[in-house]
């Protein structure tokens, strides 16, 4: 077995994979047999097959291979030219993703009736998605005829994960007096049945298509000029000693994701309760279940300012700010008080 | 003098101390290493060749040490076609996979960089030399590091897991010793503004500013800001800032303060269906303009007397008017640009969608901005 040492079968070109990523591409030093070690980085190009330039990256060597790693991973699905001294010596394919469609998991805001001065949607989809261009595959049509120019901001917010995409109506033109708003007017209309329409040439970041279409069918309702008021919302208190749900109830439709991001349980001391908070689809109940049994006293609803209703009123101003209207001062973190027994 | 001996060694070895020490940063306090880049979102050149890199991925702003300190006076004009079919095969891909997501010119060398996202969001960072595609190395490279996660004071608990404040870096610049950026949050419709002093330090002095833009007097908005620079306007220093939808605002450099809430004044509305790309100032004789690139409008040019006289015209009675009357402004008959930086004094890069598809990285000399 020791002198098993026998010499190895010239190998082909292969491919180094990290997880699903074609990270670089292993070349037997018998293609290269010609070219001295320290010209390989001159004399051997990897090129997209039918590519004029060289992919660039790194050469390095392992035993008597050459590894080239180029800056991003690999194409799946393309092709790949090997050329030394400028000659076409192999092509390799790398094998095409085998995943599946993504689709859309939900658009929010969920309800179908909407105030007229919606400021955003928010869609979300099951696999991170191409960025670009987004407003090439979103549209928006009125009373089932008319496919609307300018209503969306062309800003592009996704997520860090781009698994979330938030869609502004345009501001310009919802915000009163602004030359957007007069030139256009409001991007919706009170009383207007709307469609929005997400369309499935939309690809994922592995260059795969969405499953299918989306229509998010949607009423426009008056004006929302009023600023949520903590001071307003139900809440069901649950009993000491058990992890029964704490129910908040805000009587209107909030930001859902905000909703789930800005409000905390505190005990007496101020300090954050631990546990799970969920907005229902609707985004007007908060359920919060603690991690451990609640304790009897006083506690506090923790919510950040920003928080806002889905015309963008936030818990310390209105989306519009009337200057000739007194309004609070500004604070940070608003508490609503309530005692467990 | 015993003692006095033992003091000078002490002191020579306390100075030679500090020199090793120094000998692992340079003058801007930058160390060798992998920076972690998660994201180019913005780049804005600073001082010696310092290239600083905005990361929303990594809420970080990065200075990195490109090393191009060969001071070239000139720009060579710039014509490459098919910019992005040429990344895309110098990165071995197809160009539906790539976007440009910045292009910053080197004010010392003249030389082009250009960051560039991945379909799967991989960052790249470019230089072009001539048509020759370069990468620019992010490994063992010197760079120092600011933090843009939290704004001082504010409180951000996160102990249920939730993820950070995600926000998205749209413009960063560099003037007078500081980085500036503006961040436009994916969640609530305001605007954040940070001065970062350069070189960056462990205790930062960063600004969080409440911007508001005040249109027509009556109603104000928290809006993003997408696009700003600054400048020098009756021998006082300015924030010129264009909005995600509407206008030209001004806002006085010395009244941005930490946690100050400061007014802007809009000096001009360019149009609907509009948002701003990118601004920069040039020189022409004289006269010092602004250029702005736009979404959907041409590049508009804005003469920085104007602005500065407007001021001057600023009574209350003025303010009834101002909104619909604006600054004036020049139309270019330069479309559909998505990236503009200054190549040199007369000359100015755009990076432009051609009327046949095309995306070509061009040049606009003296007579046509």
């Amino acid at each position: 077995m020791i002198g098993c040492a026998e010499k190895k079968e010239p190998g082909p070109v292969s491919i180094q994979w990290e997880g699903d990523k074609a990270v670089a591409i292993i070349v037997p030093q018998h293609f290269l047999s010609s070219v001295p070690k320290d010209s390989i980085k001159e004399l051997l190009h990897i090129r997209l097959a039918n590519a004029g330039q060289p992919v660039i990256g790194d050469y390095s060597f392992k035993d008597d291979d050459i590894i080239f790693k180029p800056i991003i991973a690999f194409t799946r699905g393309l092709k790949y030219q090997l050329y030394v001294r400028n000659e076409f010596v192999d092509e390799i394919e790398i094998q095409a993703a085998n995943t599946t469609a993504p689709e859309i998991v939900t658009v929010y805001p969920l309800s179908d009736t909407l105030p007229e001065n919606l400021l955003k949607f928010y869609i979300l989809f099951s696999k991170p998605m191409q960025e670009g261009d987004e407003l090439k595959h979103i549209h928006l049509i009125k009373d089932g005829r008319d496919t609307l120019s300018f209503v969306f901001l062309d800003l592009e917010l996704w997520n860090n994960e781009r698994t979330m995409l938030t869609l502004w109506l345009d501001p310009g033109r919802i915000k009163r007096e602004l030359q957007p708003n007069k030139l256009l007017g409001p991007p919706l209309i009170k009383g207007s049945h709307y469609q929005l329409l997400i369309a499935k040439d939309w690809q994922d970041a592995e260059g795969i298509l969405l499953k299918e279409n989306r229509v998010k069918n949607f009423f426009t309702s008056a004006r929302d000029s009023i600023s949520p008021d903590e001071k307003k919302w139900t809440i069901n208190i649950p009993k000491a000693g058990t992890k029964e749900q704490l129910e908040i109830k805000f009587n209107e439709p909030l930001d859902h994701v905000l909703a789930e991001r800005t409000i905390s349980v505190a005990d007496a001391n101020g300090n954050e309760i631990k546990g799970k908070l969920n907005v229902n689809d609707h985004g007007d109940i908060v359920y919060f279940s603690p991690d451990n049994e609640w304790k009897r006293g006083g506690h506090s609803l923790q919510i950040e300012s920003r928080l806002e209703d889905l015309a963008g009123n936030n818990l310390d101003r209105l989306f519009d700010v009337d200057l000739d209207q007194r309004h609070a001062p500004s604070k940070k973190i608003h508490k609503r008080q309530f005692n467990i027994s | 003098m015993k003692k006095l001996f033992y003091l000078v060694a002490m002191s020579m070895i306390f100075v030679l101390f500090i020199a090793a020490n120094r000998s692992s940063t340079n003058q801007y306090g930058m160390k060798k290493g992998t920076p972690g880049i998660k994201s180019i979102s913005a780049l804005a050149f600073g001082p010696d060749g310092i290239l600083f890199i905005g990361d929303s991925k990594s809420a970080s702003v990065f200075a990195i040490d490109t090393k191009d300190k060969t001071a070239a006076d000139k720009a060579a004009n710039v014509e490459i076609k098919n910019i992005d079919v040429k990344i895309a095969a110098s990165l071995g891909t197809d160009v539906k996979n790539i976007r440009i997501k910045d292009i910053a010119v080197n004010p010392v060398s003249k030389k082009i960089y250009c960051a560039v996202e991945n379909v799967d969001g991989t960052p790249v960072l470019l230089k072009l030399e001539g048509e020759t595609i370069q990468p620019v190395s992010l490994k063992d490279i010197e760079f120092s590091a600011s933090s843009i996660a939290n704004v001082p004071g504010e409180d951000q608990k996160d102990n249920r897991g939730r993820s950070l404040r995600e926000s998205v870096i749209s413009d960063l610049n560099f003037a007078d010793g500081n980085v500036m950026l503006s961040g436009i949050s994916n969640q609530e419709f305001s605007s954040t503004f940070r001065v970062i002093p350069f070189p960056f330090t462990d205790k930062q002095q960063q600004s969080s500013l409440e911007i508001y833009h005040a249109a027509h007097g009556r109603y104000e908005t928290n809006s993003p800001i997408r696009t700003f620079t600054t400048t020098t306007l009756n021998g006082k220093k300015y924030l010129v800032a264009s909005y995600t939808c509407t206008p030209l605002v001004l806002f006085a450099m010395d009244e941005l303060q930490p946690g100050k809430h400061v007014k802007g004044r809009t000096v001009g509305e360019f149009g609907a269906g509009n948002s701003p790309i990118d601004m920069i100032t040039v020189k022409k004789g004289d006269n010092s303009f602004l250029v702005m690139a736009n979404s959907s409008r041409p590049v508009m040019r804005v003469n920085y007397n104007k602005i500065a006289k407007y001021e001057g015209s600023l009574t209350e009675k003025v303010q009834e008017s101002f909104s619909t009357a604006g600054v004036e402004f020049v139309t270019l008959p330069v479309v559909n640009v998505l990236q503009m930086d200054k190549l040199d004094d007369s000359k100015v890069l755009v990076l432009q969608r051609k009327a046949n598809g095309d995306l070509d990285l061009s040049t606009l000399n003296d007579g046509m901005f």
